[in-house]
């Protein structure tokens, strides 16, 4: 070897991994590029895109020789062995991040805990029945997308992990891949929060393509109604307790978002100010560099992740296609009086989708207000998501 | 299980799931009532 092959490794080692990795590796640094400059941009979300950008360009480029072998000195998400990971936690700055908060699922548990307490449940109390039957409809892309995927080769468990993707819940999507397809967890919780980041942009068209003009506009005020904050209280205590007993393989998540929820009600007002400010940004900074620093070229060049980017946009779109013909449901159900837009926000990406149905309705009717409404569906749709995710994770097994 | 029944069978599941926690919430909001007096004291 060379010296300057010596002084810059990361440079010498496009040589020696053969031209497909080397290709794929330039490919990821650009890519880590244009998705840091599209978070700064505002066109994707900056709080995930800006740190996996960096970290899926800086992975991609600090290649090092370690002897006969090749790494980097961020993380090896393929150790196992107690003494190996023993002496890489010591090495490797991220590992210990890596083992400690995201392979156990810890790092989405902190972000439900600010999640929850960013979410005023009472949205839900005001309309219950409407809200979660448009989250049910809204789920339609989670179950299509789980028959299309094992149709189309996937195993059940990956195939409900990229089925998770049409329920639009970052930490839910993690969490169930990681339990159900721990190989291809990487590549799923990416495309599921680059499609996420999408969806302010993608779903209007669809709004604009099921819901004429002149019905997006129904003003719903008078539907709305305060709730008692100990009614809100007592809820969260009770739903809280009952998922946790039908779901436990989902009760860390669940537990997580009423906690959160939870400290919001009762007004501890150090714990709520913990939570949906340094826990929810310190984990969603440190989730989005670990998902960037995991996009390393041999992660990446699977034969299957052109297949996931096809299904996670499929699921996406059955799934806000469902929302809207759940809200049309509601409205000839309530004859007339619900806004079919609604339908939207019963996808549960909290709370871009229920920003979007109020962003529509107000389009046509600027004094129309179904923002409130539409957070309902939106927490119910986290709700669905995650008894869907809890469902697939306890019963998968259950297919041949 | 095949791959359809099982989706029809998790789609259903997760349904009555849902209906079970709407059930709750609509019998707490019964039970525990948010009385006028409630709603002008807080606000």
């Amino acid at each position: 070897m060379g010296i300057v092959e010596q002084i810059f490794p990361g440079l010498s080692s496009f040589g020696v991994e053969g031209p497909v990795i080397a290709i794929g590796r330039i490919a990821l640094i650009i890519f880590g590029f244009i998705l840091a400059y599209l978070g700064f941009k505002r066109t994707l979300e900056p709080l995930i895109m800006v740190p996996m950008g960096i970290g899926m360009m800086s992975v991609n480029g600090a290649v090092l020789f370690f002897g006969n072998s090749m790494g980097t000195l961020f993380l090896n998400p393929l150790v196992s062995s107690p003494n190996d990971l023993v002496h890489i936690l010591q090495v490797d700055f991220l590992q210990p991040i890596y083992n400690f908060t995201f392979s156990n699922g810890l790092i989405a548990c902190l972000i439900f805990m600010g999640i929850g307490a960013i979410s005023d449940v009472g949205f839900v109390l005001m309309r219950p029945w409407a809200s979660i039957i448009v989250a049910l409809f809204a789920e339609f892309g989670t179950f299509s997308t789980l028959v299309i995927a094992h149709l189309m080769g996937l195993s059940a468990g990956q195939a409900a992990s990229v089925g998770i993707i049409g329920g639009a819940d970052g930490p839910m999507v993690l969490f169930t891949s990681l339990m159900l397809a721990p190989k291809l967890f990487v590549p799923i919780s990416i495309i599921a929060y680059l499609y996420l980041s999408l969806t302010y942009a993608g779903y209007p068209y669809i709004i604009k393509a099921l819901v004429p003009k002149k019905y997006r506009g129904l003003d719903m005020k008078d539907q709305t109604a305060n709730v008692s904050k100990k009614s809100k209280f007592i809820f969260i205590l009770v739903t809280c307790g009952v998922l946790c007993l039908l779901l436990p393989v989902a009760a860390p998540l669940i537990m997580s978002f009423f906690l959160g929820a939870a400290v919001r009600e009762a007004e501890i007002v150090p714990f709520q100010q913990i939570l949906e400010g340094p826990v929810m940004y310190i984990s969603t900074m440190f989730l989005g560099l670990l998902l960037g620093v995991l996009c390393n070229a041999n992660t990446i060049l699977n034969p299957q992740v052109a297949l996931l980017v096809f299904l996670g946009i499929v699921a996406l779109f059955l799934s806000g296609v469902g929302g809207l013909v759940g809200g049309w449901f509601m409205y000839w159900v309530s004859k007339k009086k619900y806004n079919p837009v609604l339908g939207i926000a019963g996808v549960s990406c909290v709370p871009t989708t229920a920003k979007l149905a109020q962003k529509s309705a107000a389009e046509e009717n600027p004094f129309a207000m179904i923002l409130p409404l539409a957070m309902g569906a939106n927490v119910s749709g986290l709700i669905t998501t995650a008894i869907a995710a809890g469902v697939f994770i306890s019963t998968i097994s259950l297919v041949k | 299980m095949n791959i359809f029944v099982y989706g029809l069978f998790a789609y259903e599941l997760t349904a009555v799931l849902s209906f079970i926690v709407v059930g709750i919430i609509v019998l707490t909001n019964k039970l525990l009532g948010r009385s006028q007096q409630e709603i002008q004291k807080e606000s």
